[in-house]
């Protein structure tokens, strides 16, 4: 569902700041399948044709799916839409999960990094 | 810390899920790695590795079925192997008999045709050349079914890349023959230093490759086979196809282990990793150009041989009049001693024993043998457990042994075969070879 510059997924919204920064606040949902991770990177095509510095709110994630992980981690897809990742975690699991993903399933084709609060995060989005 | 910090640990400790957790970890630690914990809704410290768990056995458990099919991959093509390797041997025995009958009926037409010379005599000559073509041609394809099941450890020595790369033709003439035509571009080359079945392993892969690259039905499709030498003296050998080309994705990882970009069913992903490692050993290197849609070049450099021409059984075609002598021929294969008599019974007295024993029965009888074919594979006693026996028996005796095989050695009689200095005649062999070898020890004529 789109919403003037806000998209809905079923485990986000997705929507273009000010700034240019790209959000993806996951606050549909704590388990995120391949399938949701792929509906929702595509949706955000329509809100830029150029990939975008990219905030993700983790929010109450519990379990990201090991073929999500993956997609995100090595899916071309993922460069159409970012130019740099922040991962923003909040919670103890959230941060074991964002952990894992960038020391086990190592994101190559975006610059990723894993913070704790959404300023840290623009902070380092904004970086030259 | 302070009472309130250990009253938190204490509190965790006691925490019922702490023992889900030990017991998640026995778990992963006894290899069990399809079993997963359920997070409580706290979120803390205890969730958090529940979680972290979760997904170190999600990952052991997808590395591991990944372990597990490529293990699986990699024992079907040890068997494969092995098989082309039988398979090899179980040919070369009859074609050895063949090809020597063939020859043994073209000198006896020879002589025929000496006092009546006929049409008819000259038409079976030429029947029996254009059979030795044929034979030949077999014997090419299984030297590359060999080069596909060999191993084992290299065996150096001067390799005719021109040879090496018609072998590795021979078997793939089919499959190049029905999607696009073969150019050879042949200069001259000095001999490379390598493991003959291992450079046609090598020499195969990379045809192969060419081949199924080639789309089908599209005209002036062709696969271009190149030997030169480059300015430092070593061989190059380049292999050129103007098929599909090689996506740019996909050349970083070409030289992975199996990693392929044929659909699946069509490839290993491990031609090419195979292909660079016999390159590394042989002291070479190899490169690949590609353009999608235009074609790719393997280009492959090899050090020339820098040592001495081994010592060879391959002597002058004509060795003239012989010394007759004594030759006891040894092979379980009746018609292979059938043949090895009729080749050389026109000089020599032939005694044919068709087992180990037989042979040490015969040398009991009447040891004044010149020589002692010998074949490698026999069942019971082989080859070298048969030389073993002759070195303890009589040292001269066994310096007399000429090894004949035709493959398939079990890790014992092929390590011997590998150091022994022993001359040794692979099956199918050439008549004059094996006449000129056995000539060599009984010497040239006494007039």
């Amino acid at each position: 569902m789109r919403t003037g510059d806000r998209i809905t997924t079923s485990i986000a919204d997705v929507w273009r700041r000010d700034d240019d920064v790209l959000v993806y606040d996951v606050c549909h949902t704590t388990e995120v399948t391949l399938h949701s991770a792929q509906e929702t990177v595509q949706a955000s095509f329509v809100l830029s044709e150029v990939p975008l510095p990219t905030l993700v709110l983790m929010r109450r994630i519990r379990k990201v799916e090991r073929e999500a992980r993956i997609y995100f981690a090595r899916d071309p897809d993922t460069r159409r839409v970012s130019t740099r990742v922040a991962l923003v975690a909040g919670t103890p699991v959230t941060r074991m999960i964002g952990n894992f993903f960038l020391g086990l399933n190592k994101p190559k084709l975006t610059p990723t990094r894993l913070f704790g609060t959404d300023d840290e995060a623009l902070i380092w989005l904004h970086a030259d | 810390m302070g009472l309130a910090g250990t009253r938190g640990l204490s509190n965790e400790m006691t925490d019922p899920r702490i023992q889900r957790v030990l017991s998640l970890l026995a778990d992963i630690a006894a290899g069990n790695l399809d079993v997963r914990l359920e997070p409580s809704h706290e979120d803390d410290a205890i969730d958090a590795t529940i979680v972290g768990l979760n997904m170190l056995a999600e990952e052991l458990e997808a590395s591991r079925k990944k372990l597990d099919a490529r293990l699986g991959k990699t024992e079907e093509l040890a068997t494969i192997g092995q098989l082309a390797a039988g398979v090899a041997h179980e040919i070369n025995n009859p074609l050895a008999y063949i090809v020597t009958n063939l020859e043994v009926v073209r000198e006896q037409l020879e002589v025929l045709r000496r006092t009546s010379a006929t049409a008819e005599i000259d038409d079976a000559i030429t029947a029996i050349v254009e059979a030795k073509q044929g034979a030949d041609r077999v014997r090419r394809i299984v030297r590359g079914l060999r080069a596909q099941g060999h191993s084992g450890d290299d065996r150096f020595g001067p390799v005719d890349l021109q040879s090496a790369l018609r072998v590795a033709v021979s078997m793939l003439s089919n499959e190049i023959r029905h999607r696009g035509r073969l150019v050879e571009q042949f200069s001259e080359t000095p001999k490379v230093r390598a493991d003959e079945l291992k450079l046609v392993q090598l020499l195969t892969n990379i045809v192969h490759n060419a081949a199924q690259a080639l789309v089908e039905g599209q005209p002036g499709s062709e696969i271009r086979l190149v030997t030169r030498m480059s300015d430092d003296g070593a061989a190059i050998v380049e292999i050129v196809d103007n098929g599909r080309g090689i996506p740019d994705s996909a050349r970083a990882r070409l030289f992975e282990p199996f990693y392929t970009t044929k659909p699946a069913g069509e490839g290993t992903g491990l031609g090419l990793f195979v292909s660079r490692s016999i390159v590394r050993r042989l002291g070479g290197t190899i490169d690949v150009d590609s353009r999608e849609g235009c074609g790719t070049t393997v280009r492959i450099t090899l050090p020339a041989w820098s040592g001495a021409e081994p010592k060879s059984p391959t002597p002058p075609p004509d060795v003239g009049k012989v010394e007759s002598g004594r030759v006891l021929v040894v092979d379980d294969d009746p018609l292979v001693g059938q043949a090895l008599r009729r080749a050389l019974s026109t000089d020599h007295e032939v005694v044919v024993a068709r087992s180990g024993p037989a042979a040490l029965e015969q040398i009991e009888q009447n040891d004044q043998f010149d020589v002692i074919l010998c074949d490698v594979m026999m069942p019971g006693m082989n080859g070298p457990e048969l030389f073993g026996e002759l070195e303890s028996r009589s040292p001269k005796l066994a310096e007399r042994v000429v090894f004949i095989t035709g493959g398939a050695f079990g890790p014992s009689a092929e390590a011997f075969i590998r150091r022994t200095e022993l001359d040794v005649i692979e099956k199918p062999f050439d008549i004059r070879t094996l006449r000129a070898v056995v000539a060599a020890r009984t010497g040239p004529k006494r007039e």
